[in-house]
């Protein structure tokens, strides 16, 4: 009988054994992957522990859900402004660069030399300039030019003056 | 002890018999339970990664055949597919570095949407015609010869060659450099999809240098042909919404005070200001911040192609860029710092799509930057 016990007993502790290696193996897997997102928790030369840090919250920007912005009527102004001299596709290129170059970045004025203003598809707008999206300083500004088609323009406010800093094309 | 056990003659009678059965169903069934666990831990193990081997591939350097057998794309028909296959094909033919292919695949996705073109008539744009949408009056070739799209990409990358540093210019630039097009930035919005049709059809060569025809992972600061680099190399010492911290929309890097901080792709700066407040009154940002001081510091948000925007946090003192500023990636952007809600001087580097900022836009830049051939992390 006592035999019995101690072989029920060698068994449960395989049993027991086989568990620990399970456990020891889920520990493993979740340690590796714990260490895959976390490559070196060696801290930086000047004293910084990542101890530190796992204590922070959210160190993200503090941005205002809704804010209200008082200038809209602005930004639209400028991007119909630019729209109208980017229209004006009979002029000789110096004369429509020149249109453009007070209501633009000078990068972007960089990227329009050298176009010719014929490659322009159209002469009118199609509709209202309107604000798709907008932060303190950049704004984007949709401006239909034709059917399913219109410039999408990204402006920034640099100096107290909204400019038209990027020109891109929006079909469908 | 088992020894023992092993040893002894066993005398089998009806009670050991059942207790023995009894045993061994249970032996069995805890076998069961553990090679189940043990193949969802090696499940759990393998999926995660999985996650890293999508992206690690760089390009397998076999010529790409566009007769053969095209990739799946999602946005895309087979047919357009083959274009692109055309495209990169004449690139490796005539030794262009992978970030030409990008840039001309994107190119031609803006023109003709992977797409031969025949003139059309009175809806025709000029004598456009072709995948580049070229023009014979532009001394681009006759229209027999635009009638080929490899004769249209062996174009392509002649003039995209002739342009000094092409390989480390916004894909914007340097496109418009070639197409001179009324809508300088509507090449680069397609930087995403032409990366992944260069990825599926070279095993990965969007994450190899840009600027190498020897196709190899982009390391150190180098900038992938997918257009991206490492804004700064340093361990990812808190990683993107973790248990512990679910509001943490970024990664923080650590990184001594005064380290450079680079753009890491090309596009707008369209936030450069400092973000911080205690105790509801506005903080400075040019001294150290700490756990009580709510914001990000001296930070700097950059607008790049796709409506992708990238996040830079804890700057030590005013950022070098202003707003409205156009960057290159690898352009110097900053120094990191402690500045805002930080314990410690380190880089919180955040990702956002779809042209959000908030935190329904932001995307695990680990993931991100894997993707676009920038892995975070120290240096290697």
């Amino acid at each position: 009988m006592r035999r019995l016990l101690r072989r029920i007993g060698a068994r449960t502790g395989i049993s027991i054994g086989l568990i620990i290696v399970i456990v020891a193996v889920l520990a493993v897997a979740r340690f590796v992957d714990t260490g895959r997102s976390t490559p070196s928790l060696r801290p930086p030369s000047d004293g910084w522990t990542p101890e530190a840090a796992a204590d922070e919250g959210d160190d993200g920007p503090i941005i205002d859900p809704s804010p209200t912005y008082t200038d809209n009527d602005l930004v639209v102004a400028v991007a119909t402004a630019f729209t109208a001299a980017w229209l004006n596709r009979a002029l000789p290129a110096e004369d429509w660069l020149d249109g453009l170059r007070p209501h633009a970045t000078p990068s972007l004025i960089d990227r329009l030399a050298g176009v010719d203003p014929l490659n322009v598809p159209a002469d009118v707008t199609a509709g209202e300039a309107r604000i798709r999206e907008r932060t303190e300083q950049h704004a984007e500004v949709v401006v239909p030019i034709r059917v399913g088609e219109a410039l999408a323009l990204g402006l920034v406010l640099v100096d107290g003056q909204w400019l038209v800093g990027t020109l891109d094309r929006e079909t469908g | 002890m088992s020894t023992t056990l092993l040893t002894t003659p066993v005398a089998v009678g009806p009670i050991r018999r059942r207790v023995r059965r009894v045993v061994a169903a249970t032996l069995a069934g805890l076998t069961t339970v553990s090679l189940c666990l043990m193949g969802i831990a090696f499940a759990l193990l393998s999926e995660s990664i999985n996650d890293t081997v999508d992206f690690t591939g760089c390009g397998t350097g076999e010529l790409v055949d566009p007769t053969g057998e095209m990739p799946p794309i999602a946005e895309l028909i087979e047919d357009q597919v083959r274009i692109a296959a055309i495209i990169v094909r004449v690139g490796q033919d005539m030794n262009v570095p992978p970030r030409g292919w990008v840039i001309a695949v994107a190119t031609a996705l803006q023109e003709s949407r992977l797409q031969n073109l025949p003139h059309l008539g009175e809806a025709n744009d000029h004598d456009s015609i072709g995948v580049f949408q070229q023009r014979p009056s532009q001394g681009w070739g006759t229209p027999e010869q635009l009638a080929d799209p490899a004769y249209q990409a062996r174009k392509f990358y002649e003039k995209l060659l002739t342009i000094p540093g092409w390989e480390s210019l916004p894909l914007t630039v340097a496109a418009q450099r070639v197409q001179v097009s009324a809508f300088p930035d509507a090449y680069a919005k397609h930087e995403p999809l032409a990366t992944k049709v260069v990825d599926a059809l070279t095993g990965g060569a969007g994450r190899a240098a840009g600027a190498e025809a020897a196709l190899r992972c982009a390391a150190g600061s180098e900038i992938s042909a997918a257009g991206w680099t490492v804004p700064v190399h340093g361990p990812v010492v808190s990683g993107f919404r973790t248990p512990q911290r679910p509001s943490h929309h970024g990664v923080d890097i650590a990184v001594p005070h005064g380290t450079p901080i680079r753009a890491a792709s090309a596009g707008m700066v369209i936030v450069a200001i400092c973000n911080a407040s205690l105790y509801g009154q506005a903080y400075s940002c040019d001294v150290d911040g700490s756990p009580q001081v709510l914001g990000c510091g001296w930070y700097v948000d950059i607008m790049h192609a796709g409506r992708v925007i990238t996040r830079y946090c804890h700057l030590q003192s005013r950022p070098l860029v202003s707003v409205g500023d156009y960057v290159a990636a690898g352009d110097l952007i900053g120094y990191s710092g402690s500045s805002g809600n930080s314990s410690g001087p380190h880089l919180h580097f955040e990702v956002h799509i779809n042209g959000d900022r908030g935190p329904t836009g932001a995307v695990n830049p680990v993931t991100y930057m894997n993707q676009v051939g920038a892995p975070l992390g120290e240096a290697v």
